[in-house]
């Protein structure tokens, strides 16, 4: 976890649904400010930890404790009211235009309504959605629709934001961006947000990898891969490269016509070697690529199994 | 506090909203009850008394200007309440009092007039059915005969006191004892009208004139709406909000479970409301009167608010009995539409059959209708209807809170599994 003292901590989660399944067990974990990812795929827990953690799916066992206030104990407004939460299926109200669910939103959480809608239009601005305040929610393109959820989960300026794959859906590029405003908009908040793809994971200040209702692996993502991952991925293309062999400081993993990978621990001291004896060898190189291992790398070496969506 | 305040009025806040944003809610908010409020102003325009029909059978032989059977007929059909109908012979007269074809039959025998004319008295016969309306429509009859009868006494009378002062005074017998003459007239006045009707007219009540009918149908809409709106506000708290996913985001938030209960009152408060205000105005634009003050609007909305709270609780129940909110909507219709005409809130509780009232008195729902159509229509006083509400009230703290029992309960079970 990131530096500050930890706004949320969670010990020893357990969820068994009411048909028997084990969702998560033994999942603790602790969140100050700055980006906190949940990363695993599917069913490997993170959204029944999200919702146990904002309040709205009960653990059944476990204990979360959110800006100091236990989420599932007695009191049940404080904590609840230091977080703002968004599913991955933000609901929102098809009767009602974008501000008016916003200012909803502002009233669920006690804001007064005047308040509320001041804050919508700031959010909203924030968010690059000035002008839609009218339209209805169903006109919005994705893209927009996940940022008004951002909002929604921001407009009672919450200490914790939890969100469940904020970005999915989104392609690639409209992930990124989504990101880094999200960053730039939550400013100091404590971001506790899910993924499926590791690569955006790696943005994280602080990662925690999900397996079958566990957590497997948790750490800063450049410690986590300095510690599970030592082999870069070196990556040829061109032609002719059936030939390339093995060799002892780089390990053949693919070999092709127009393409071969090799892995290497030291890739600086491997690569013009490599080129070298490949050339030799009569193949013709057009391009070569490190690739520095990522999450997606250290997803496989914690679990055994590719993560889905990576590399 | 002042946060609290803010998160019981969201309910309110989306639901209006909602309510000018999409013209299917403003549909069965604002115009259902405006359409059926017109329609029942219209069937049931007039408070008129229902006519009676009277078969008659005239056999009276005596033709001419003198016929007081043809007077009596035609007094008769200017009451406007008593229509005679005309028969050939006493056998199909009989055929139609026993088949309901006519409410029931008078009979004048061949020397009528003429038995009047000598002096003697003459007979009538009235036939009728022994049962509820033949016994009222007998009653009715016979009476007016009886003051028809009273009426030709009095003109004999009056014909025989002119005869006496203009012939017998005259007369020797008249000058040798005037004092008998004097009594003689006293006494016939006596007998021609022993007793006289002063009159006093009084205003007819508020529900016998068109103004108070349109009243009384404007306060069933409302009465509908109260139906409508709590069984499906409260059927559909829990059930629709969790298919949706709004109940996983009203969990997370700060709102606690009264305060979504008291959310969800309110905001089927404001939409009988809101019907009620258009119901009103829409009826009151149209000439709907009420008894107006301070005390009877208090006590009707009191006794309208109670009446949708009874419905909310109601509905939270049904939601308990259905798995999906299609089910609790199908549970809500089945209900509902039957009770809005049985149960004395459209269709006219006086109209009822005699077990469909005793249902009418003892459904809260209909029992808050019929109080507050009681003080806004002057039926009642307001300690009387305040008084008459009472069981309603009991029953209805019992449902809500039975309501709100459940309603914990569903959120619990949200809680463990979305
Ligand atoms: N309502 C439910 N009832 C039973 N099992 C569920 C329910 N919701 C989720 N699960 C199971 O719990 C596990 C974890 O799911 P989830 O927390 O949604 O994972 P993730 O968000 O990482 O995809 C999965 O095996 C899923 O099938
Ligand atoms: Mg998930």
């Amino acid at each position: 976890m990131s530096g500050s003292p930890p706004l949320v901590e969670a010990y020893d989660l357990e969820k068994v649904y009411p048909d028997g399944t084990v969702a998560v067990r033994g999942v603790s974990f602790r969140a100050g400010r700055g980006l906190t990812i949940f990363m695993g795929p599917n069913g490997s827990g993170k959204t029944t930890t999200l919702s146990i953690t904002a309040g709205a799916l009960r653990p059944t066992s476990g204990r979360v404790l959110v800006c100091g206030y236990d989420v599932w104990g007695r009191d049940w407004s404080r904590p609840r009211s230091c977080i703002g939460y968004a599913p991955q299926a933000m609901p929102f109200r098809e009767k009602l235009s974008v501000i008016e669910n916003l200012t909803w939103y502002g009233l669920i959480r006690g804001l007064p309504p005047w308040e509320s809608r001041r804050r919508a239009r700031w959010l909203l601005e924030q968010l690059g959605l000035e002008g839609l305040e009218r339209k209805k929610v169903s006109e919005l393109s994705g893209g927009q629709r996940r940022r008004l959820t951002i909002a929604a989960s921001l407009i009672g300026d919450p200490e914790v934001l939890i969100l469940d794959e904020p970005t999915s859906g989104l392609d690639p590029k409209a992930r990124a961006s989504l990101w880094s405003l999200l960053r730039r908009v939550a400013g100091d908040k404590a971001i506790i947000a899910s993924t499926h793809i590791p690569d955006e994971a790696e943005g994280a200040d602080y990662v925690y990898i999900f397996h079958r209702g566990r957590v497997v692996a948790e750490g800063a993502p450049g410690e986590l891969i300095g510690r599970y991952v030592r082999y870069s991925r070196v990556i040829v293309k061109g032609s002719g490269l059936e030939v390339a062999p093995t060799m002892e400081w780089a390990r053949l993993v693919e070999a092709g016509w127009d393409r071969a990978v090799y892995v290497t621990e030291d890739p600086e001291e491997a690569l013009p070697r490599l080129v070298e004896r490949l050339l030799k060898l009569g193949a013709r190189i057009e391009r070569v690529e490190v690739r520095k291992p990522g999450l997606a790398e250290v997803f496989l070496a914690v679990t055994g199994e590719a993560p889905e969506g990576g590399a | 506090m002042s946060s609290t305040v803010w998160r019981v009025l969201s309910e309110v806040y989306a639901s209006l909203k909602g309510m000018l944003r999409y013209k299917e809610t403003l549909f069965w908010v604002i115009i259902f009850p405006l359409l059926w409020y017109g329609l029942m102003a219209a069937i049931w325009s007039n408070p008129s008394p229902p006519t009676i029909k009277v078969g008659v059978y005239n056999a009276d032989q005596l033709q001419g200007p003198y016929n007081i059977s043809e007077a009596l007929i035609k007094a008769m059909n200017s009451t406007g309440f008593m229509k005679p109908i005309p028969f050939h012979n006493a056998t199909s007269l009989r055929e139609a009092v026993l088949h309901g074809k006519v409410d029931v039959g008078l009979i004048v025998p061949g020397n009528f007039t003429e038995s009047l004319m000598e002096g003697s008295s003459a007979t009538l016969k009235l036939l009728s059915v022994k049962e509820s309306w033949g016994n009222f429509a007998y009653s009715i009859a016979s009476s007016f005969i009886e003051s028809f009868s009273n009426e030709f006494r009095r003109r004999v009378i009056n014909v025989s006191i002119s005869y006496i002062v203009t012939y017998f005074n005259s007369t020797q017998l008249g000058g040798a004892y005037p004092n008998w003459t004097y009594y003689a007239i006293r006494w016939l006045r006596f007998i021609s009208d022993p007793i006289r009707v002063n009159a006093s007219v009084y205003t007819p009540p508020l529900l016998a004139t068109k103004g108070g009918l349109r009243a009384y149908y404007a306060l069933s809409m409302i009465g509908v709406e109260a139906l409508f709106v709590g069984l499906f506000t409260g059927a559909l708290s829990v059930n629709e909000k969790r298919r949706d996913g709004t109940l996983t985001v009203l969990l997370a938030s700060p709102m606690r479970d009264w305060e979504l209960f008291t959310s969800e009152t309110l905001a089927a408060l404001a939409s009988v409301g809101v019907s009620a205000a258009a119901v009103a105005a829409m009826s009151i634009a149209t000439g709907a009167k009420y008894v107006v003050n301070t005390e009877s609007l208090l006590l009707a909305v009191a006794f309208l608010l109670l009446g949708t709270l009874f419905t909310i609780g109601l509905g939270v129940i049904l939601a308990a009995l259905a798995k999906t909110p299609e089910g609790a909507s199908a549970l809500v219709n089945a209900i509902a539409f039957p009770v809005m005409f049985i149960g004395g809130i459209v269709i006219p509780y006086y109209v009822l059959p005699g077990y469909l009232k005793a249902f009418a008195r003892y459904w809260p729902l209909s029992r808050f209708v019929i109080a507050s159509r009681s003080v806004l229509l002057g039926l009642m006083s307001s300690s009387d209807a305040a008084s008459f509400s009472i069981p309603a009230i009991i029953a209805t703290i019992a449902t809500y809170l039975v309501g709100v029992a459940i309603f914990k309960k569903l959120l619990a079970r949200a809680l463990e599994y979305h």
